[in-house]
This record gives structure tokens, sequence and C-alpha cells, in this order.
């Protein structure tokens, strides 16, 4: 049975209320579409006109807005993904966040474009969407339980068909940038594990049965097996990151010093000799996974075979936590990483911000700010023990890892002594694994993301240090305020369309946007400029959401690190990053006034100044 | 003259190579440099180059490099790199 009278669309959001276990299905409406399309974009609108400004974002008055977007669960390529927005505990902004694998696909397929979920329940408990079905089960024996012990359990009680996402003991515990897992991938970043913690929903579970309406069918299946063709001849999508995952850059980014190093203080990490993408191949990678109807499979089994952890395994390990467990921390050992990145699964903490906060401590260590008998054991770079005690502490809220899992703002805040000089964050939220000194378009990506620091808003490198045909300076600022703001465009799109981001390594802009319009047929969708127009709405939205809970334009910044600090080696030697310059010229690009606000022209431009 | 640099190969060159890296005397001469790299290597520099890869030199692009001195000196590291993307 076909749902949804637009195609690609469900057609219905979910709105539950936790607090009084009940829930109301109404239509996706096509304001809402048209405007905002799905995902990311049906998030800012609904928080932005719905979340209370000020709100607690543990308490029961914020809101989660899970949805797809049209091209979700199509034969698109690699359209498996699902987006989350609310209110970050992390950074107290804005906060969306995305995750692969099926969840996406089954929710629409279960009739829904979005799950709209409010208030907090009584008791622990696990939400049940299966088609128009929807209960409220008792969750109270699966508190405490790991993630993957979660599902496991769910699927015996639901069956193999359904997808799950879920939070560990450290979401329960509600710590700052607790995750949520979905399958073998999650929602990474920014505390919506503690959101969810907080409303006592351990759990949704979704069954879908139902199928789409496409509006050109011939047109939207050539597009499909065009994109498919292009990925697979693409030296990324069809090379590199099949056999290598998001690794394949490891190695490269290292050679431009674009890799932080004991949190964020060199570019030369000369263990790269043992540790890199090919001794993973080689080594510890056992089988491909893919999400659903992705050609790409970047994502890897791994297992470690021998050694101090043999045994352990992962989805994974992904590029950014070979960097927030291995370099961050001064640690070459793989399988630390991979057991450090599967114990962050199973507690359901971001294992970016962990590792980030993590190489925070062991600096801290170093430099005598914390002494070992505060931690309870030494802990310089280097110690991989104490990254796997530091992920237990944090998940548990033990001795420090109470103070860690706060987030590395907070963690500096309370220590004081100048530690906010190398607390790696914007807007309290960690930085990932590029240094800005190596490429300074992701220092203005990074301090003009919407969630905070952030890589999946714009990712400049590749522009900056491969492509021949523009040119571009790595250590200029030419240029850059237009490339991120095409790209914080653009990946809004993506993110709203709701497919992987890492269509964007192997598809041109034209393409993804062709086959939207094919899918949807949508009239007021005539060019790629009409829907890059939707992200550069989406991206003004999330400002005004964040401006509204107190971002200005002192907080779009980078640390001192970065600005003051330059490296004393390797490609970066003696670089510190011209924020201002780039910030002045985004400003203008984006027709934002000096203060870093959008103006009254651009807001009506969008249809924002209501 | 000749110098001696080390070939680096990421990604897929590293596959189609074979290794990760190879140390090499080569004329201090760019192009010359690249004729002889790509004689001995097995990664097709001639069709590929800018085109399915990248050469970075001591971590930069080769093309900006090449703007600030004409010549590979001694202990260059070259290192190929395929149009990559992150996340």
């Amino acid at each position: 049975m076909t749902t949804g009278k637009y195609f690609g669309y469900a057609g219905k959001i979910l709105t539950v209320d936790l607090s009084s276990s009940n829930y109301v299905v109404e239509d996706t409406p096509f304001d809402l579409i048209v405007n905002f399309m799905g995902g990311k974009g049906f998030g800012a609108k609904i928080l932005y006109d719905g979340l209370k400004p000020g709100c607690d974002p543990l308490s029961p008055d914020n809101t989660m807005v899970m949805a797809t977007g049209p091209l979700t669960g199509t034969l698109m390529p690699a359209s498996g993904h699902i987006t989350l927005s609310t209110k970050s505990p992390l950074t107290g902004i804005w906060l969306d966040s995305h995750c692969g694998g099926f969840f996406g696909p089954e929710l629409k397929m279960a009739g829904y474009d979005a799950i709209i979920v409010k208030g907090k329940a009584k008791k622990p408990t696990v939400l049940v969407v299966k088609d128009s079905k929807i209960s409220f089960e008792d969750g109270r024996d699966l508190w405490g339980k790991l993630t993957f012990d979660t599902q496991e359990l769910l699927r015996k009680k639901h069956g193999e068909n359904c997808q799950f996402m879920c939070i560990g003991p450290a979401g329960e515990r509600k710590a700052r940038f607790a995750n949520i897992v979905s399958g073998g991938r999650g929602f990474g970043r920014g505390g919506s594990g503690a959101v969810m913690g907080s409303k006592n929903l351990k759990a949704i579970v979704v069954k879908g049965t139902k199928s789409l309406n496409i509006h050109d069918l011939d047109g939207f299946m050539r597009m499909c097996r065009e994109a498919y063709n292009e990925l697979m001849v693409s030296p990324d999508t069809g090379g590199g990151r099949p056999k290598y995952g998001t690794n394949s850059i490891y190695s490269f980014m290292i050679e431009a010093g674009a890799h932080p190093v004991k949190n964020f203080q060199t570019g030369v990490f000369e263990e790269v000799k043992e540790c890199n993408e090919d001794v993973l191949d080689r080594k510890y990678y056992k089988r491909h996974i893919a999400c659903f109807s992705c050609p790409i499979n970047c994502s890897k089994a791994s297992r470690v075979d021998d050694g101090k952890y043999k045994g352990k395994f992962t989805e994974g390990p992904e590029y950014e936590n070979m960097w927030s467990l291995g370099a961050q921390c001064g640690n070459s050992n793989i399988g630390s990483i991979i057991y450090g990145e599967h114990l962050c699964d199973e507690y359901g903490l971001d294992a970016i911000s962990a590792g980030n906060v993590i190489g925070f401590t062991m600096e801290c260590f170093e430099r005598g700010i914390l002494s070992e008998k505060q931690i309870g054991f030494p802990t310089n770079f280097g110690n991989d023990d104490a990254i796997i005690k530091f992920i237990e502490m944090m998940a548990k809220g033990k001795g420090v890892g109470e103070l860690m899992s706060q987030g590395v703002r907070q963690m500096s805040k309370e220590l004081g002594k100048s530690t906010e000089k190398f607390a790696m964050h914007v807007k309290g939220m960690e930085l990932p694994a590029y240094d800005p000194r190596g490429a300074f378009g992701m220092g203005l990506a990074y301090a003009t993301s919407d969630r905070g620091a952030c890589h999946l808003r714009a990712w400049t490198l590749g522009a900056e240090i491969l492509d021949v045909r523009e040119r571009m300076d790595p250590f200029a600022t030419e240029f850059k305020a237009e490339l991120v703001k095409n790209q914080q465009d653009f990946y809004a799109v993506i993110q709203s369309a709701v497919v992987c981001l890492f269509l964007n390594f192997g598809l041109t802009q034209r393409q993804i946007t062709r086959c939207i319009q094919t899918l949807t047929g949508i009239k007021e969708w005539k060019t790629t400029e009409d829907i890059l127009k939707i992200g550069e709405r989406i991206y003004n939205l999330t400002r005004l959401f964040s401006m509204r809970e107190g971002i200005s334009a002192k907080d779009d910044t980078l640390p001192e690190r970065l600005l003051r600090e330059p490296t004393k080696e390797g490609p970066t030697k003696g670089v510190v990053v011209d924020l201002d310059t780039m910030l002045k010229e985004y400003y203008l690009v984006r027709h934002w006034d000096e203060k870093g606000r959008p103006t009254k022209e651009k807001l009506a431009e969008l249809g924002l100044d209501k | 003259m000749k110098v001696k640099i080390k070939a680096k190969f990421f990604a897929m060159p590293r596959d189609y190579q074979g290794e990760r890296e190879l140390e090499m005397e080569v004329s201090e001469d760019f192009q010359q440099a690249l004729e002889e790299i790509d004689s001995r290597t097995k990664i097709g520099i001639k069709e590929k180059l800018d085109k399915r890869f990248v050469i970075l030199i001591n971590g930069r692009n080769y093309r900006k490099v090449l703007e600030d001195k004409s010549k590979l000196e001694e202990g260059d590291n070259l290192a190929f790199v395929p149009f990559l993307g992150g996340g």
C-alpha cells in the first residue's frame, strides 16, 4: 500500500507526548515541505516555532524531532539516513545530528516523515511504532543495559525486521555528550542521548510495511542509475572509501599537518608508520558493512586478533575516532582505539567529544594542573590504559569522569588556570579531527558551524589542499567565505533530503538536486538554485534559533591555541589561523551584519521575517 | 643534479603500487623527476595526475610549492593523494 499524497514523502507526522502517553498523527503540511524539505529543515522550523527560548535542554520542555526527507528510503544510493534536531545540553544551542543505517527508511515505510517527542515519561519507556500502531511499553527492564544488549533484547521481542534507536547508561545519567545508537550507527554529537535520557525514553522501535509514490519514475530511476555509476567511478566513493572507509584520508591528513596531535599541540605524528589505514586494512578490517541502499560500503567490522586487546571488535574504527582516541591522546595502539570506540558505542557516548576531553585531561596532567591523586592514575599522552579507564569513568560519572563528561568547556571553566586557552571547543562543541592551522577554511567552518565546532557543515580540506582547478591555498583567507557558505547551504540540503553526506564526494550538486526534482516533482523546485535557497533558509533559521539562546558574533571564534599558538614543526610550522579576515567576509557573503545577525532584507528574501 | 626523495602512496595509488613508500634518487627538475617516478612505479602518473590524484610536496599541493621553488630538494616527500573527501 503506498502512502503520502506528496511524492517521496510518507505524508504524516507523529507527535508523541511522553508525559501523558498520548500521541497525535497529522498530515505533513505542504508549506513545511516546499520551504524546508525535510530532515534538518523540518527540525529547524518545528523547533524554532515550538520550543520555548531559554528552556533547559534536559527538562520535559525540550523537544526531539526525528525526521527523514524525500530521498530517504528510495533506490537513491546511500538513502538510509535520518536526522534528529533538538536543543543541545552540551552547547545550549541548536543541535542537528544524523544517523546512517536503516532506521530512517523503516520510519518512512511506517508512514511517517517525522516523529516529534515531547514531555517526559513517568518511568523508563520504549516507544513502539509499527505502521499506524503506536504504543508505550515499560522500559524498566532495559534501563541500565548497554546499547547493543538493549537492541538484542528488543529484537528478540519485536522481531528481526524492526529497527531501533536507544540510549546506553551514559544517556540515562544525562552525560552531556551522550549519544543515541541505532543498529551499528549513531546520532553522535551534541548530547542527543542525554535529551532522550532526560525524557526517560530508553528506546524507539519502528517497523514499516508501506511504500512510496514517485513523481517521474523513469526519470528518477535514470538518476539513481547515473548516481550509482558516478559513485563507483569516483576515486573517493568508488575507490578510497570502499577500501579504507573514512580512514582513506588518514595518511593524507597527517602528511598535510592537518591531523591534530596531543590536543592540537602539533601536527606531526611519527607513529603514522605503524598506525595508518593500510595497517587497518591488512590487520584489522574483517568485513565491509553498508547502510540502506548504499554501494559505497564505507563501514567496516574490525577485530583485534592478537596482543593486549585480542578479541575486541567494533563497527569502525572511523577516521574521527582513530583521531580522538588516537593522535589526540598521543596514542597509536589501534587495538585500544577499536576497544575504546566500541565501549563508547556500548555506553552511548560520542567518541569524538570523549577523545577530545581525554586529550585535554592528559595535557592538564602533564602541565601539573590535575594531579595523579585527583585522577587516580598517571595519564600522560600515549597511555592507552588511561583512555579505556576514562571512557568508563565518563560513562558512569565516576571520579574525574563526572567532570569530563560535562564537556571540555565546562571542565576548563571549573579548572580555571588558563585552561580555556587549550580547551578545544567552539560554542561548547568539542573540535573534531582537523587542525585549522592546516587548512584555514576549516577554521571558518568550525567558527560558523551552527552546532558548534563541526566538520559536517563544511568540509573544505579537499578544495584547499587537493583541488587543482581552484588553486586554493590552505594558508590563505581568499575564497574561504564563499566556499564555506556554499558548502553549509548545500550540506543543509543533503541533511534535509536526508541522504548520506558522502554522496557529496562522488556526485555534483546538480546531480543530487536532479534526483530530488525527479522524485518529488515539486514545481517550486525548478532549479538547483531553488533547492540551494532551501539550504540557505535552514542555515539562517538555525542561526536565529541559536541567537535566541544567546549566541552572538563573539561566539563565532576559535580556541586561543589556534589563533595565537603556532605549531613548532611540520607542514603547519609557524602558522596561526587568520579568522578575523575570513569571518568579516563570511558575514558579508551571508548578508549578516557586522554583529553576525541575518539582516532584515535577507530574512525577508528567505521568508523568515514573520 | 640528482636528489634523494621519498615517494609516498595513499589510498588507491597505494593499492596500485603495492607499497606505501619508496625512496628514490631523481632529477631535481620536477617534470623530469615525474617522468623518472612514472617509469619506476605503477600508478600511471601521466594519465592520472590532476585527474585522479594530486601530488603533495612536503604536505602542500605541488602547484603551490612550485610557485615558490623551482627545484626539488634533498629529503623532499612527494605524496600521491587521490581526490578524497572527509567525514
